[in-house]
């Protein structure tokens, strides 16, 4: 459409949409006799006008011209106080939200459960300085008695100590690697009574002993979970959906550090010699890594002693 | 004639075009005549890029929480019920106490060995206590004491297999034994079960049903270990069908013994 001989575009009203339309009204006979078999059509038949006003027009074009025009300029402060208010609305729902959620989330025995937590805690720090404190000792005694005259160290003792565990070793073998699936990861921030492990598997204490008892029928020597030594006491365990090596928790990834014959350990945790393990795994998403290492540092199991058992002989 | 209707026609069309024009006019004279594209409210090159930043940073944000999330590792005692917390508590002071007792039992070595005339000879009494006892853990010794003796019958449902055996054996372990025997093998550190055709295998040895747990500990402990709700003890009655009897026992003689492995590769570390 010209206005002052110049094109304007912009306005809906304008476009090729508006000027598409073409006259709207009554036509005589003879001129639509007139007009071309296609025209005729295009202009005459209601129902499909209709249709296309509504699919190819929804918005009535002065009303989109309408929107075209600079709005009403508001001043600067109804913007920010707008702004404001939506702001604290937004921040006043979502804190609502979180009272809902923690509401809804509210164990009853949480208290009777924290002081449970926190007295386990105490367990845990006192036996770890026991743990330093008897290890020191027993180092401070066998020095002892090693320093005495034609009494050497004890290579019965030693090894004694090298079968239970008790002493920190080295050497080359292998690394076994498994961790949870991703997916997975909220299964452990759930309450204590719900079991999300039922929908994604993660790795279980089974699979940890399973791999366990691979290493040691393949011979190894010595074995540690997330740096925690399996002793002739330590067990592979699983309290709640947490594993267990001994009184210790670990988590994934876990880390299984074996020494050993470092051919005979990697053939034996082989996906051709197992299989069905790693079919099982493989279908939870689990893929267990073996690298092999040639200098690795075991520290010595929780020590034990004895109280029970006495020398039969 | 024909011509006439057509300038009829034409003319007529004309009028009606001139008509069609007047009516359609959307020149309302309500909105202004906009010559360009009105600006946008503030929409420059340099808010849009503040805003793709913003986007930015708040997906790197979001990720980096997730990754929090996926490792968080502390607090895990959370999500543990009052019985697990509970009997975790139970093991680990009688873990405690153990390691308090084992103190004494040291404190009293290193005292003996410093106040003693003869100290070669208290060193070798020493030596040899401490011998007896890493001996009996290592299943070089045998050992006699109060514990359980465990049966357990062939399964009727199916035979038991070795990872139930495996965490019999782990249950134990955690529950404070100190020497132990599956049948006639002596359970070391290093033992493993596993199955072969027609049954278990122990360290090389064949495992012939029924099984017998000989096991040296706090009889109480040890029963509870296997008796409780939900624990390995009920694994074998529903999932294999097998009986299982807990025996306490004042006198429980193990004689199996084995011989300590020689290490290749494992090495001390001083």
């Amino acid at each position: 459409m010209e206005i002052d001989g110049q094109l304007i575009k912009r306005r809906a009203v304008f476009s090729k949409a508006v000027r598409d339309l073409g006259p709207w009204h009554a036509v005589s006979e003879d001129a639509a006799a007139a007009l071309s078999a296609r025209h005729r059509r295009k202009v005459v038949d209601d129902s499909l006008r209709l249709i296309d006003d509504l699919t190819n027009r929804p918005l009535d074009p002065l009303f989109s011209d309408a929107r075209l025009t600079q709005q009403k300029q508001r001043s600067k402060f109804s913007t920010w106080f707008t702004r404001i208010i939506v702001f604290i609305i937004c921040i006043a729902v979502g804190f609502v939200g979180i009272v809902f959620v923690r509401q809804l989330n509210t164990d009853p025995r949480r208290q009777v459960r924290a002081s449970l937590i926190s007295e386990l805690q105490a367990q845990n720090a006192s036996l770890k300085k026991t743990t330093t404190e008897v290890t020191d000792l027993h180092t401070k005694v066998s020095r002892l008695s090693d320093s005495m005259p034609n009494a050497g160290p004890d290579s019965t003792l030693t090894q004694d100590e090298m079968t239970n565990g008790a002493l920190a070793v080295k050497g080359s073998g292998i690394v076994v690697t498994l961790a949870d699936p991703v997916a997975s990861g909220t299964a452990n921030g759930n309450g204590p009574r719900e079991n999300n492990a039922n929908h994604i598997r993660v790795v279980t204490d089974s699979d940890l002993q399973n791999i366990v008892n691979l290493l040691w029928k393949a011979g190894a020597e010595a074995i540690s979970v997330n740096g925690y030594r399996l002793g002739v006491s330590t067990s592979v365990r699983t309290a709640g959906q947490t594993i267990l090596i001994g009184v210790n928790q670990v988590a994934s990834p876990y880390k299984i550090e074996a020494i050993g014959n470092q051919k005979n350990l990697s053939q034996a945790m082989d996906n051709d010699s197992q299989p069905g393990l790693y079919r099982t795994l493989n279908a939870a998403g689990i893929n267990p890594q073996v690298s092999r290492s040639y200098s690795l540092r075991l520290p010595a199991a929780q020590a034990t002693g004895v109280t029970h058992a006495k020398r039969s002989k | 004639m024909g011509d006439k209707k057509n300038r009829n026609i034409l003319s007529s069309m004309h009028i009606q075009h001139a008509q069609d024009r007047e009516n359609d006019r959307t020149d309302t004279g309500s909105f202004p005549i906009v010559r360009q594209r009105p600006k946008k409210m503030g929409g420059g090159l340099v808010s849009r890029l503040m805003t793709s930043l913003l986007i930015v940073l708040l997906c790197a944000l979001l990720g980096f929480g997730y990754a929090i999330q996926l490792n968080n590792k502390t607090s895990t005692y959370e999500t543990m019920s009052e019985e697990e917390l509970t009997r975790l508590i139970s093991e680990t002071s009688t873990q405690v106490q153990n390691l308090q007792q084992r103190k004494t039992e040291l404190t009293g070595q290193l005292n003996s060995l410093k106040a003693a005339a003869n100290k070669q000879q208290e060193a070798q009494r020493i030596a040899k206590e401490n011998e007896d006892t890493s001996g009996i853990l290592s299943g070089r010794l045998p050992a006699v004491g109060k514990g359980v003796i465990i049966t357990i019958s062939q399964g009727s449902k199916e035979r038991i297999d070795a990872a139930t055996m495996f965490q019999l054996l782990e249950e134990l372990r955690n529950a404070g034994v100190e020497v132990m025997a599956l049948n006639h093998v002596r359970v070391v550190t290093s033992t493993y079960i596993t199955e072969t055709r027609k049954s278990l295998e122990c360290d090389g040895q064949i495992l012939k049903p029924p099984y017998r747990v000989k096991a040296i500990g706090d009889p109480q402990n040890l029963q509870n270990a296997v008796n409780i709700a939900g624990g390995v003890g009920s694994r074998f009655k529903v999932k294999f069908g097998a009986k299982v009897t807990v025996t306490p026992s004042e006198s429980v003689d193990i004689s199996e013994t084995r011989d300590a492995e020689q290490y290749q590769y494992a090495k001390t570390v001083e």
